[in-house]
């Protein structure tokens, strides 16, 4: 079964063309990183702009390399939330015209859930259930997947979502944007006890994020050391920070795991290419005797090859969406 | 302009739904104030006083955050777009002139592409670690109506 | 030959199909903007009301703005999605001129749209012999400007939304020099998109389904300026 995938929930617009929900035959990402910079972040306007300049285009490459035809197509699946409302209507609107066309199902996916599918795609025996760790720049989520269209949402940000705190503190740090990549290099040159920012884990037992106190936390040590004259080693700054936010993470992740007996472990989302976490994930998994999984870099940024997988998942078990899909830009779990 | 001394949390919480529940389609909140001055945390009960359900988050990474309230609410945090040359065609007016509330944090950062009828808040830290001081100032008949109401 | 057009750049969505020269069916909803969600569900509808199959569209027409951003890029993406698959021609036709075809044989025609802060995006039309002719491109103006460029006119007929918002100003000044088209006129019309996209077919004017793309109509560099000083 061939899925073509449309993904342009933020600022990548990305097409690709599956075969059976784990074998990628195409995932074309176009990013608008550059035109960002300027902004030092994602604009919803602009990113809407380019999304509808470059859809058809990126669709047909995604055609192309697969060496298949819109006539090869069995279904389509489409990025419905969460997200920034005009970027996603951009993708659910070539979405529902190339349904109707085809006169093929149209499924709507969440993004989180295409997230998790991510590591479906990079690895082949991954089945569920396993705890499952979502952290990129809009999104931090802790989930347990018992099934392949089920899952238990567990914990969420209840402020800043983990990559955000890495953009914030990057940019504080005069790191251009994203920040997250720039923080993860210079960390492994730094001390990460250092400086003892806080771990906030909020109330016992909790599953929920809390970054916004780390990152207040690191701007005001940044503007004491300026206060006091004092030489800012930024190196150390960024270790120290990231391992504040690491250890969070790690930990309530494993945490999560134990309690419901889970021996595997898969996280995803843009930070999930974060060395750290990914050295930090492995290292307490050998102690655990937990399995942990991560797909690549690529499949770690949005992408249309994630959503394809989840609406394929999704379509198997029954869903379909009408030609009438909303956008919903809060779409969670 | 009126000024305001909150002494902890729970009375800026207090506060916040008050303003919330003066809000409407079409009005607009300006939050002012450093780091950690806790504009998002004032949103937060804004939000409350406007019958939002859900969390409401940072829009830093995403600019505009959008939730369902009694009217759409359309939360900004322009931090980022300091310095920026053209705030004009980003989108915004569609947000400043729709059916929702907005509330725009750093909102002195992109002042000239709001519109005029405006509340504008600027939230200071006072002596105490939790205690904030809010100047409320704006244009407009939602603003006069609010500072009446405060007054009272 | 067969014509597939809509129009989702204001709160009215429209679609239309032209079929041999006559007009078939014509959708309008003006309530709104869901409606732009809606619109493959309506544009399903049509078709399947006069028994046409989507891939039997010999030619798509879309209104390009000035408009809704949101809108217009609804519009653009549906219709490009269709012209792709079937590789038919498509051709982008402005929501300003658009609107001038729904008052045929008029000597000025002057559609505004609102696009707040006292601006109005706009054109100025005339019809000569049975064609419609562009006296001024669609632009983005203060709708002061736009009367100082409206005086030398004697007769002129204007439609568009911009005239809930700015008609009692706009009749202070010009009395009996300027009348407002009815109901039936003043929303924008798939049918008049259509249209004008056929004539730019047969002229062999048609876009590029890979580029089209809305036209935003930037504000001035002028106004800006003019708007950070004040």
């Amino acid at each position: 079964m061939l899925t073509l995938a449309i993904e342009t929930s933020c600022d990548e617009t990305s097409c690709a063309v599956l075969k059976d929900g784990r074998e990628v035959l195409s995932n074309i990402i176009s990013s608008q990183i550059e035109i960002h910079k300027e902004y030092g972040g994602v604009v919803p306007e602009i990113a809407s702009r380019k999304h509808i300049e470059s859809i058809n285009p990126i669709v047909q490459e995604s055609l192309d390399k697969a060496g298949v035809t819109f006539q090869d197509i069995d279904i389509v699946g489409v990025t419905q939330g969460p997200g920034l409302v005009g970027a996603l209507l951009i993708g659910i609107s070539t979405g529902k015209a190339l349904a109707y066309a085809l006169d093929i199902p149209l499924i709507g996916v969440n993004h989180i859930e295409g997230h998790i599918c991510a590591n479906y795609i990079e690895h082949k025996d991954l089945k569920p259930p396993f705890t499952c760790l979502i952290v990129s720049g809009g999104h931090s989520y802790l989930v347990q997947v018992n099934d392949y269209t089920e899952y238990e949402l567990v914990g969420r940000t209840i402020d800043d979502a983990a990559g955000e705190a890495f953009d914030k503190v990057a940019r504080s740090l005069g790191l251009p944007y994203p920040g997250g990549p720039h923080i993860d290099r210079l960390a492994k040159e730094g001390n990460k006890d250092a400086i003892d920012f806080p771990r906030i884990m909020l109330e016992k037992g909790s599953y929920n994020f809390s970054f916004s106190g780390l990152k207040t936390a690191v701007l005001n040590y940044l503007n004491q050391m300026n206060q006091k004259d004092e030489e800012i080693i930024i190196e150390d700054v960024a270790a120290s920070f990231q391992q504040a936010i690491l250890d969070v993470l790690v930990e309530k992740t494993f945490r999560l795991a134990k309690e419901r007996g889970s021996d595997k472990i898969a996280f995803a989302g843009g930070v999930a290419s974060n060395e750290g976490l990914r050295q930090a994930m492995k290292k307490r998994g050998q102690e655990e005797g937990i399995k942990i999984y991560h797909p690549s870099r690529v499949l770690c940024t949005d992408n249309a090859a994630m959503i394809g997988s989840s609406a394929y998942y999704n379509y198997k078990s029954g869903q379909k969406s009408d030609l009438g899909l909303k956008v919903k830009p809060n779409l969670g779990l | 302009m009126l000024k305001i001394k909150l002494d902890g949390l729970e009375a800026t919480e207090e506060f916040g739904k008050i303003i919330g529940g003066f809000l409407g389609s079409g009005d607009i909140v300006c939050l002012n104030g450093e780091l950690g001055a806790g504009k998002t945390t004032l949103t937060k009960s804004i939000g409350k006083g406007l019958d939002v359900e859900e969390y409401i988050t940072s829009p830093t990474f995403a600019l505009i955050n959008q939730y369902e309230g009694r009217v759409p609410v359309y939360h900004f945090d322009v931090y980022r777009l300091e310095g920026v040359e053209d705030t004009f065609d980003l989108g915004f007016d569609e947000y400043f002139f729709g059916e929702g509330v907005c509330i725009i944090e750093w909102a002195d950062r992109i002042e000239e592409a709001i519109p005029e009828d405006r509340i504008v808040l600027d939230i200071e830290k006072g002596k105490e670690d939790s205690e904030r001081l809010i100047s409320i100032s704006g244009h407009g008949e939602k603003y006069e109506q609010i500072l009446k109401e405060l007054m009272s | 030959m067969k014509v597939l057009a809509l129009d989702t750049s204001t709160l009215t969505s429209t679609c239309a199909v032209i079929s041999n020269g006559e007009v078939i069916g014509e959708y309008s909803l003006n309530q709104d903007m869901s409606h732009s969600e809606r619109l493959v569900p309506m544009i399903e509808n049509i078709l399947n009301e006069l028994k046409i199959d989507i891939s039997e569209i010999d030619l798509y027409g879309v209104s390009t703005g000035p408009g809704s951003f949101t809108g217009l890029r609804i519009g653009a993406a549906t219709i490009k999605g269709f012209a792709h698959v079937f590789d038919k021609p498509v051709v982008g036709v402005s929501t300003i001129k658009g609107l001038a075809y729904n008052l045929p044989f008029n000597k000025i025609v002057v559609p505004i749209l609102d696009a707040r802060r006292d601006r109005v995006y706009t054109g100025i039309y005339s019809w000569v012999d049975d064609e419609i002719e562009t006296i001024l491109e669609p632009d983005v103006m203060n709708i002061e400007i736009l009367m100082d460029k409206l005086e030398e006119y004697e007769n002129i007929v204007m439609n568009g939304n911009g005239i809930s918002v700015y008609g009692d100003r706009i009749k202070d000044r010009f009395g009996n020099r300027v009348n407002f088209a009815k109901l039936g006129q003043n929303q924008c019309r798939a049918v008049s998109i259509a249209q004008l996209a056929l004539q730019s077919f047969d002229k062999g004017k048609v876009d590029d389904y890979y580029t089209l793309a809305p036209e935003y109509l930037r504000v001035s560099q002028a106004e800006r300026e003019l708007k950070k000083g004040e």
